[in-house]
């Protein structure tokens, strides 16, 4: 087969494009070119996204998309390959420097909301495996991406997601959209179900 | 259980009632039986204008006739009880050679209507739209299509936004205003046929009688994006 040039880019494209994850080496180091070209990529895929998002969708940010482009690469990479030491996981797998607000969590969650299933797939393989509790931290910070996931989700504060209207709604679609009784539990997200549903709570979601 | 009797040469009197599904009927030599009727029949002016007619109450098996104490006699056995429509089945008059006012033409109106139908479409001013969409939540939309009609936009499916518009039921094809109904209900499929025979478009009635057809394949799921990229 022919060797592919840019096996993160190509990856993050097929991601995106036809939900599948393809890869092509076992590179776990990324060429600073592909990155910047699979920011770009990103970029392009949020402004189709956010067409379809309420109010007024915040500014895309670079860093967090790339982070998150990053960390699903690297979960799937060590999902197949396993020739590290667990001291250099945390490194491969850092967590996101920078402030977490809306703009991030939505441009995160571009590739993050591809990353509860492949905890699945992990834990399948290994139940206990430590990449796993690295991975649901950065969950436990994006729980946007990790709605409907079995991922422990007591502790989460919802103070980022309430502060920008555009995220809460689209925080409330979603656990609609996957009918996740779980996260529909606390008091918070109970009344803005309540507000969205009206009347109708019955024809959206009999179970809740 | 309320039964009702009339004799044979009245039979002609019962077409008042023949539209309710629910009776029975059953006849015996010289007398028709009618039973199953429901509360709001029993006491309705259909039935009351019927004359000859005695009604009874069964009660142990006996028939009771309305208000009395005493019976009056039993049920008769060996009843054959069919739905009343067959009992009673329409027959055209025939056909009528002398007619000479085929000519003549029925206008199509549309009156005010005291039943109550459940709205199924909203036509909404633009504006008023656009405040309530761009917050909506992803799951009010997806149960609804809409079109553009000029500066409006009509929405159908259920339920329907909270918005303030005008709204419509729809009857098959017919979008028609809440609160009005055609003069002559009968008429609809033969209406339908004339207007929309292949089925591809949907018709929303104007109070003023008047309608616009609009092609079915035009009409689009409702979403965020879908608005935007119209209006923009």
């Amino acid at each position: 087969m022919e060797k592919i040039k840019t096996p993160f880019l190509d990856t993050i494209y097929h991601l995106r494009t036809i939900e599948q994850v393809i890869l092509y080496d076992k590179l776990i180091t990324i060429a600073e070119t592909e990155e910047t070209e699979a920011v770009l990529f990103l970029e392009t895929e949020y402004e189709n996204e956010i067409l379809e998002y309420p109010g007024k969708a915040p500014d895309f940010n670079s860093g967090a998309a790339l982070w998150a482009a990053r960390t699903v690469y690297l979960a799937t990479e060590l999902l197949l390959h396993r020739e590290h030491k667990m001291s250099d996981l945390k490194k491969l797998l850092p967590f996101y420097m920078g402030e977490i607000d809306a703009s991030a969590i939505i441009s995160a969650d571009l590739c993050l909301r591809f990353l509860p299933q492949i905890i699945t797939e992990i834990r399948k393989i290994d139940p206990e495996d430590l990449i796993i509790e690295i991975l649901e931290q950065h969950l436990i910070q994006f729980h946007y991406s990790a709605i409907g996931s079995d991922l422990d989700a007591e502790n989460i504060s919802f103070d980022v997601v309430a502060a920008n209207d555009c995220l809460l709604q689209l925080y409330v679609d979603r656990i609609v959209q996957r009918k996740s009784i779980k996260w529909a539990q606390s008091d918070f997200i109970k009344k803005q179900l309540e507000i969205g549903f009206g009347d109708y709570q019955k024809l959206f979601w009999v179970q809740l | 259980m309320y039964f009702l009797e009339i004799n044979k040469e009245h039979k002609d009197f019962l077409g008042a009632i023949r539209h309710w599904e629910n009776l029975k009927i059953a006849f015996e030599a010289s007398t028709i039986w009618i039973k199953e009727f429901s509360a709001e029949q029993i006491d309705s002016a259909e039935l009351l204008q019927i004359p000859y007619t005695k009604i009874y109450e069964l009660k142990e098996n006996l028939l009771f006739e309305r208000g009395k104490q005493l019976p009056t006699k039993k049920l008769p056995s060996g009843l054959l009880w069919s739905p009343v429509l067959r009992g009673l089945p329409v027959s055209l008059p025939n056909f009528n050679h002398n007619f000479f006012g085929i000519n003549q033409k029925l206008q199509t109106r549309l009156k005010r209507s005291e039943e109550e139908k459940e709205a199924q479409a909203l036509l909404v001013e633009y504006q008023e739209l656009k405040a309530y969409i761009e917050s909506a939540p992803k799951f009010r939309l997806e149960p609804l299509q809409w079109v553009v009609i000029h500066n409006k936009a009509l929405i159908i499916g259920k339920p329907l936004l909270p918005l303030k518009g005008n709204t419509f039921w729809q009857k098959n094809d017919f979008l028609v205003p809440s609160g009005y109904d055609f003069e002559w209900p009968v008429l609809t499929h033969t209406l339908k046929d004339k207007v929309n025979p292949f089925d591809k478009n949907l018709i929303l009635w104007n109070k003023d009688n008047s309608y616009s057809s609009i092609p079915k394949q035009n009409i689009k799921p409702l979403s965020i994006s879908s608005f935007r990229l119209t209006f923009s």
